[in-house]
């Protein structure tokens, strides 16, 4: 029972984050975008 | 507008320029490779924690690597950055998952709650910080890189990769000391894990460092090489109860270098070709598979048969020994009966009696002399006689035998002789007992009984370091056919019964362990059927040291 709280957890904390990092990056792309030297 | 890689956008998710060829490749092997085999696993082992916990570490890494896919392929630095982020759980997951299924691998029981907690705060800080900027503060546009903030990066990820790595070595070495029976299943098991565990890291490591993730691609080639060594140990060391696998994998691995084919065809014909060769290998495969598990249900059904049958004959060996005991006890008594008869115990026989009670005499002992010998073969098969070690005269013992088997030649007309090389010394250390008893007396018995008429000629010298005893025979002699089976246990030539009905086939049997306990030699020629037959038997001169 313990390990099945623990891992209740566990899945929601993985899944929080995920929806905050989803959150940050694709809909608010709260992030910083540079452009290095290349060839290309 | 929101800046993009310099690609065109990724088609169907997985194609663009961006992408290298080898990339599909060292991609889908790795995947089908982890799937295939913890599917299998799961349908064998659906109960095992274990296979439960390898099956969800698979599944990390699976989700990791088509991730990687979708990431090269994408020109987008909003959907890298969020497949980036996705890696890295999926990266502590994964490693944690596989320190789990290592230890409950090794341990054979479940982990504690309390390291299960640590295991799950191992996670906390990456989970935390995945949202923010302070793990991944942007994109490189140019490659579509992430970028990623150096030292939390490294402690909080690839810190506890290495920190797990070293736990998994701990747990191992743990487990040979607790298990040392299962040293080498442990061995084969961690030396796979760790194989796979720093190629994957340090592929990722490399890349971190230096911003070339082609080199990453290679860390996944450890993956096929771990499936392979725990597949080995799975099958070797019968875990989860996995027979077939060998087989299957096999299979597996082929069709997908054939089908990886497919991804290479750049023609209609070529992607043809290779389906149907797909197509045809793996209907080929199918009846392998069938082949070899039929074969090992033959072999376990014959494996099975092996040990009752080995049960069922101790079980006679047991009885047969218990049945041979009462019938030697009933017959020695015969046997006393009438020796007191003989011996006018119990008042003088008359005339035409005594020959009947002789005959009943003889009988019994020959009927104790019989059963004696089967129970003493069984013994010695059964490595249960004991020898006494002591020196003798052989050629006393030989003499004294001779004596007691003169009468029985005489009686059949045969003439019995003896001769011994001269100044020799016959000393020999052994079991003066069975030597004379079982081997000498059963090999002269032996000729006395198989020869109609003539003679038997025993002699007894030394030969340089062997003493050799021979008794030659005028007898029925021995065919090539009958010198396979003369000294085997139960071993009759085909035609002795008709000669001997009283053989047992044991005296020879028993006459050769006991040479053989003395580090002598036994052997029979003869020129064939008809001609007469010459029993060898050689000890050595020197001390041997027998079996006690």
């Amino acid at each position: 029972m313990k390990t099945k709280i623990l891992y209740l957890i566990l899945f929601i904390a993985v899944a929080v984050s995920i929806y905050f990092t989803y959150e940050r990056t694709i809909v608010y792309h709260n992030f910083q975008t540079i452009e290095s030297e290349s060839d290309v | 507008m929101e800046l993009l890689c310099p690609w065109e956008p990724a088609q169907y998710l997985i194609f663009s320029s961006n992408v290298p060829p080898l990339l599909y490749y060292s991609h889908l092997t790795a995947v089908l490779a982890a799937l295939i085999f913890a599917i299998v696993l799961i349908l064998r082992a659906s109960q095992s924690l274990a296979v439960k916990l390898f099956l969800a570490a698979m599944l990390f890494f699976s989700a990791w690597t088509i991730l990687d896919v979708l990431l090269w392929a994408s020109n987008r630095p909003d959907i890298v950055l969020f497949y980036w982020s996705l890696q890295i759980l999926l990266e502590l997951l994964l490693f944690t998952s596989v320190l789990y299924f290592a230890f409950v691998f090794i341990a054979q029981k479940d982990l504690q709650f309390i390291w299960k907690v640590g295991l799950a705060l191992l996670l906390a800080p990456v989970l935390v910080l995945l949202p923010t900027s302070y793990l991944l503060p942007g994109v490189d546009v140019s490659w579509c890189n992430a970028v990623e903030n150096p030292l939390p990066n490294f402690v909080f990820t690839y810190g506890i990769e290495i920190l797990l790595s070293f736990l998994i070595l701990f747990i191992s070495f743990w487990g040979i000391s607790r298990q040392p029976w299962r040293q080498k299943e442990i061995i084969l098991f961690t030396t796979g894990l760790i194989i796979f565990l720093i190629a994957f890291s340090s592929g990722n490591i490399i890349g971190s460092i230096t911003d070339d993730w082609n080199v990453a691609q290679t860390g996944l080639f450890g993956m096929p090489v771990f499936i392979a060594f725990l597949a080995y140990t799975v099958v070797t060391f019968k875990t989860f109860n996995v027979k077939l696998f060998a087989t299957q994998a096999l299979v597996a691995g082929i069709a997908v270098l054939i089908g990886a084919r497919l991804f290479y065809s750049t023609t209609i014909s070529g992607t043809i070709l290779s389906a149907v060769t797909l197509a045809g290998f793996l209907i080929s495969g199918v009846f392998l598979v069938r082949s070899v598990k039929r074969e090992i249900q033959q072999r376990e059904h014959i494996e099975k048969l092996a040990g009752e049958l080995q049960e069922t004959n101790k079980r006679q060996e047991t009885l047969m020994h218990f049945i041979g005991h009462e019938v030697k006890g009933y017959l020695t008594r015969d046997a006393g009966v009438f020796a007191s008869l003989v011996e006018g115990d119990l008042g003088k026989l008359p005339d035409e009696l005594k020959p009947l009670v002789e005959r009943g005499l003889a009988q019994s002992r020959d009927g104790a002399l019989s059963v004696e010998n089967i129970l003493t073969a069984s013994n010695q098969k059964n490595g249960k006689v004991t020898y006494t070690k002591a020196p003798f005269d052989l050629k006393e013992t030989a003499e004294a035998t001779i004596a007691k088997a003169r009468p029985n030649a005489e009686a059949k007309g045969l003439a019995l002789s003896f001769s011994a090389g001269f100044g020799a010394p016959f000393m020999f250390n052994g079991d003066r007992a069975k030597i004379g008893d079982n081997v000498f007396k059963n090999i002269i018995d032996n000729s006395i009984n198989y020869t109609l008429s003539g003679s038997i000629a025993v002699s007894l010298k030394k030969d340089g370091d062997k003493f050799r005893f021979s008794v030659k025979d005028t007898g029925i002699g021995i065919t090539d056919e009958d010198k396979k089976r003369l000294f085997t246990e139960g071993g009759h030539g085909k035609d002795s019964q008709t000669v001997n009905v009283h053989s047992t086939g044991y005296g020879l049997f028993i006459a050769k362990n006991i040479v053989e306990a003395h580090g002598g030699t036994i052997r029979a020629e003869s020129e064939g059927e008809g001609k007469g037959a010459t029993f060898i038997v050689e000890f050595p001169v020197s001390p041997v040291k027998v079996i006690e």
